[in-house]
């Protein structure tokens, strides 16, 4: 045997050995995730949160919502959030710099008053210029914070230090929340014994194309441009399968930025966010999850698996590849960050399975793929390898992509069933089967640039520019 | 080759076979969804006629006419299961008569036997069901058979046991926690507290034995009771519960002291402050804050060194709210010219004015 031909032998199979390990790791997820769906459904059965609404007893929850040049909707989204039906709740909206209108129109509408204020810098922040409050004792529960731009890990460490609650909750301001999922999301920091709860998660859905009036979600729809609903399809599958699989096995290493919970107490232990990263959202969880383990601490990181926040996914290649390429600097930032969990035994869970995964399948599968893809076509080109084989193997792996979405699309249907009629339905297998070719490409090579642009040390978050909400026809 | 040939081949027949479930799937929920809205019709008006019964015969109740059409009906499972959730739902909003003549509508149609055979099950979602029913339709015959389940080990079962004997018994029912070993969680507590707001007001006994109970969360369980029924009599319980062994009893006890307060309250917390753990600390002072009554200003003003803000935030508030000359000591204090406290008057002085 040549050298040449060890060399290829040993790249072809080395890449089969690595989808199919891929491939195992999403059988198992999908397998494991069912279980713990439909048992969240049983006990969800039997569950009032309405005794939870006007409880004294309930856990003290702040609201941060970072908002940035909103003006456009700051109002709307406000109003949105102070509609909450939760006693424990304060909502402080931090206005990072806005060079728009924000300030003023919040001042105007709410009746807000610059306060006599102590914000506690636990956390070091950009400067404050001002926290306001209302006049108005029906807008009580608001507070408005008024700071330098820092970026929106500086904003919300900025909430953190204005709060005054035991929980806080991050969200994107113009994130549509459904009625109850703060009701929800404080469940489980109320249902740990032997676990102390850090922080929680729920199901973020896409927005593009649904109904939406002052504020709140009056229709879900499908959406009906491809790229968002291809999108739709992506965070069922992510969210659904991928994060309630991994929230049983107490292994979960992200909450998304768009909509969380958390404990303050060990946030703020932990420092806050980390505003060198662009991925802050995972960076604070794995560094919570390893201050814990450090501490010797018994914890756990929990998903609710019903969609509790709708937001308004990309629609153009254009935005859609620079959110990808920031997540994907985020992933790896954040990898590097914690590398000393790679493989330690003394992160038990966290750094012998969650992190190798993060690394061996979030951060190398685009590399993976990529760079397998480009060796393959030069190999088969110089008849190295069989054209037939490539294919084949191609082949093999779309249709286990098919497969994996179609799965679920039917747990999407056996449990919360968003998109009602056959024809979504259809469209959705149909997107099923078109994503491989058309959407995940676009990804793997977002992927590429954020390594590229990692690499290149750029740390821009890149603008994230939104249509809005589709509103009812009158 | 042939292995990929034969994995892909699998995989699309696996992808189409779901498709095909999928689409019967709907095809049978639309069915259902049919049956379902007609279903609903017949129930409602079986649920209205019975609410509205009243043909005494001799001092007992007569039987509630019911249709053949629903009788049979009911050996159909998933119509019997959306009969219960209807029924109970309506028992729940319904008190007295009315809510009486559902219990005997449920207890007419042999529900009440389908329940007791349902407790059986090894499945703990079914057996919490069962305990549901008979809590909600208040067949207090049967508590020997549910009270065992007050202390499962399956935290669902376990908690509508306990519930359903508060709906049967009212505070009586609270004996529970004479037995309880596992950890009534925070969301248990809330449900139970919530479940006994409904209950007739009786008297509460055995409340002693449960702040001494050696389960921590049973006693944080009655501190809350202690201070959601202002029961005053048990102050020096409570006091004793500021020298437990957990610090989660501890917290819930400085908790309670700022709903049934002496005016030695504020003394005998800031006797135990130094030994206390951060958060309690700042449980302690913001408890001092609500009752004031501080007799010691310069014991308050020693923990101002505290290094932390948020420490010293909570002692000034104290300070401020917890003796008429609070204010006026802490302006005079060196310190109140400098950061952070500077910063922290302003704000504190607003509250006054609050």
């Amino acid at each position: 045997m040549s050298w040449q031909s060890f060399l290829i032998d040993f790249f072809t199979y080395g890449l089969l050995t690595y989808s199919l390990l891929l491939l195992s790791c999403y059988i198992f997820i999908a397998a494991f995730s069912i279980g713990e769906i439909r048992n969240y459904l049983r006990k969800n059965s039997f569950t009032d949160y309405g005794v939870l609404a006007g409880s004294r007893q309930a856990p003290s929850i702040s609201i941060l919502a970072p908002a940035y040049n909103e003006g456009a909707n700051i109002i709307e989204n406000v109003r949105s959030l102070l509609s909450i039906n939760y006693t424990n709740l304060e909502v402080i909206i931090i206005n990072d710099g806005s060079k728009d209108d924000s300030l003023s129109k919040l001042i105007e509408v709410y009746d807000l008053y610059k306060a006599d204020f102590f914000v506690n810098g636990q956390i070091e922040t950009k400067e404050v210029r001002g926290v306001y409050r209302s006049r108005k004792v029906v807008y009580r529960k608001l507070i408005v914070v008024d700071k330098q731009n820092g970026g929106k890990a500086d904003a919300l460490n900025v909430g953190i230090n204005v709060s005054s609650n035991d929980y806080i909750v991050c969200i994107d301001v113009d994130c549509i929340l459904e009625q109850d999922a703060i009701l929800k999301l404080a469940k489980p920091f109320l249902e740990n014994t032997k676990k102390r709860v850090i922080a929680t998660g729920g199901v973020i859905r896409i927005a593009n194309s649904c109904i939406v009036e002052n504020g709140r979600l009056l229709k879900v729809k499908l959406p009906r441009q491809f790229l968002p609903r291809v999108q739709t399809l992506e965070y069922i599958r992510a969210f659904l399968l991928g994060r309630m699989a991994w929230s049983r096995l107490n292994g979960l290493l992200l909450i998304s930025g768009a909509f969380g919970a958390f404990d303050k107490e060990i946030v703020v232990k932990c420092g806050g966010y980390n505003h060198k990263t662009v991925g802050e959202d995972m960076e604070l969880v794995v560094r919570m999850r390893r201050y814990m383990q450090e501490k010797g601490i018994a914890h756990k990181v929990s998903f609710i698996p019903d969609p509790l926040c709708w937001t308004e996914a990309p629609s153009t290649f254009k935005i859609l590849g620079r959110q990808r390429n920031r997540w994907t600097r985020g992933t790896i930032e954040t990898l590097q960050m914690h590398k000393v969990m790679f493989f330690n035994p003394k992160y038990g869970l966290l750094g012998m399975i969650s992190y190798p995964y993060w690394f061996f399948f979030e951060f190398l599968a685009p590399l993976v793929e990529f760079f397998g893809f480009i060796a393959f076509i030069v190999f088969a080109s110089f008849g190295l390898i069989q054209w037939s084989f490539f294919l084949g193997l191609l082949l093999f792996i779309f249709s286990f992509g098919f497969l994996y979405s179609v799965f679920a699309i039917l747990t999407e249907v056996l449990t919360y069933n968003q998109y009602k009629t056959n024809r979504n339905l259809l469209l959705l297998i149909l997107t099923a089967f078109l994503e491989p070719l058309i959407f995940h490409p676009f990804v793997v090579w977002s992927a590429i640039k954020g390594n590229i642009d990692l690499l290149r040390k750029k740390n821009s978050w890149g603008e994230m520019t939104r249509k809005g909400f589709t509103k009812e026809k009158v | 080759m042939i292995f990929f040939e034969v994995l892909l081949s699998f995989f699309f027949a696996l992808a189409i076979c779901l498709i095909t479930f999928l689409s019967f799937y709907l095809f049978v929920r639309k069915i259902w969804r049919r049956e379902y809205v007609k279903w609903d019709m017949m129930i409602d008006l079986l649920l209205r006629k019975a609410i509205f019964f009243h043909e005494d015969k001799a001092g007992q109740l007569a039987l509630i006419p019911v249709t053949p059409r629903l009788k049979a009906n009911l050996k159909n499972k998933r119509f019997c299961r959306q009969f219960v959730k209807k029924i109970i739902a309506a028992k729940r909003n319904m008190s007295g008569r009315y809510g009486e003549n559902l219990r005997h509508l449920y207890i007419q149609l042999g529900l009440d036997k389908k329940a007791l055979r349902l407790l059986e099950s090894r499945k703990w979602h079914v057996r919490a069901y069962a305990i549901q029913q008979i809590g909600t339709m208040g067949l207090k015959e049967h508590l020997t058979r549910i009270y065992r389940y007050t202390n499962n080990k399956n935290d669902l079962v376990r908690i509508e046991a306990q519930i359903a004997v508060l709906n049967l018994f009212g505070f009586e029912g609270l004996r529970f926690l004479d037995i309880i070993s596992y950890q009534i969680t925070e969301w248990q507590q809330i449900r139970l507290l919530k479940e006994l707001a409904t209950v007739p007001l009786a008297e509460l006994t055995g409340i002693d034995k449960w702040l001494n109970s050696g389960n921590p969360s049973v006693v944080i369980f009655a501190l809350k009771l202690v201070r959601n029924y202002h029961r005053y009599e048990l102050y020096e319980h409570i006091v004793s519960c500021l020298d437990h062994g957990d610090a989660s009893v501890r917290k819930q006890a400085i908790s309670t002291l700022t709903e049934i307060y002496t005016e030695s309250t504020s003394e005998e917390l800031l006797s135990r402050f130094e030994a206390e753990t951060y958060k309690n600390q700042i449980a302690i002072m913001n408890a001092i804050a609500v009752i004031g009554d501080v007799q010691n200003v310069s014991t308050l003003l020693g923990y101002l060194e505290a290094e932390q803000h948020e420490m010293k935030f909570a002692v000034a508030r104290a300070l401020v709210n917890g003796n008429a000359t609070g204010l006026e000591c802490l302006l005079n204090d060196p310190r109140s010219k400098t950061y952070p406290l500077n910063d922290m008057i302003p704000q504190l002085k607003s509250e006054i004015k609050w």
